[in-house]
């Protein structure tokens, strides 16, 4: 039976980890087409526009340079963040051992993502409220910001990390029973 | 640690070398090596009886309090 699980939750990791890279793959594309349009507007003074990836805020472009950059700078570093974000998800996932997961090493990598959660969440807050007056000054923008579930998160894998870390009191007790 | 594990005294009383204890005792080397140096945190009652049958001693001359 023991066995059994072990195989099944080797799947999940698998799965999981598929998963993952799918996300980065979506996150970096989003980067990429930011990151284009930046590139258009700083070289020809004009941002790309209705390509895949690449949002439609020409419309900023009217009202004011300076939010058209802005607004590029915002979502690029929120982009990479979940990059980042995933990255060490991914990371984590490759070192965590099923014989043994209660080490430091995954504790830290826990409290580093559920940080940088928590600095998505305030940057998303940030960008949230800017895009809903820039919505009001330059007409609808076709990108949205849900900044709820960071804050969640981060709360959820910080608690994680700390009853990690009691694992490895036990387990470390565990080990120096003779 | 206040608990002290005078194993080590047993041993050369009963003239007992660590790797005779561990095939007596069915323990690990790493184990008794962990028990001899004091790091170990908790002993089972199961280990210090089989360590008291091999070493033909009690409890209290293996284990020793010492305030801090």
């Amino acid at each position: 039976m023991k066995n059994k699980e072990l195989t099944r939750t080797q799947q999940v990791l698998a799965v999981m980890k598929f998963l993952v890279y799918l996300s980065i793959t979506w996150y970096f594309l989003k980067l990429v087409g930011i990151g284009l349009m930046g590139l258009s507007f700083l070289i020809r003074g004009i941002p790309l526009s209705n390509l895949f990836f690449i949002p439609d805020w020409f419309n900023l472009l009217e009202t004011n340079p300076g939010y058209l950059t802005l607004v590029i700078v915002l979502v690029m570093s929120v982009s990479l963040l979940n990059i980042t974000i995933w990255i060490l998800v991914l990371r984590l996932l490759k070192r965590i051992q099923l014989t043994n997961p209660f080490n430091m090493e995954v504790i830290e990598r826990l409290e580093r993502i559920s940080y940088l959660l928590f600095i998505i969440w305030i940057l998303s807050i940030s960008a949230g409220g800017f895009f809903a007056w820039l919505g009001e000054k330059a007409g609808e923008l076709n990108d949205s910001w849900s900044h709820g579930p960071y804050l969640f998160m981060a709360g959820l894998v910080f608690i994680i990390s700390q009853i990690f870390k009691r694992g490895v009191e036990l387990q470390s007790e565990n080990d120096l029973t003779v | 640690m206040p608990i002290i594990v005078n194993l080590d005294v047993m041993m050369a009383r009963r003239k007992m070398s660590l790797n005779e204890l561990s095939e007596k005792v069915n323990i690990t080397l790493a184990n008794l090596s962990i028990l001899k140096t004091g790091k170990a945190k908790a002993v089972r009652f199961s280990t210090l009886e089989a360590i008291c049958e091999a070493l033909d001693c009690q409890p209290g001359d293996i284990l020793e309090y010492v305030e801090d």
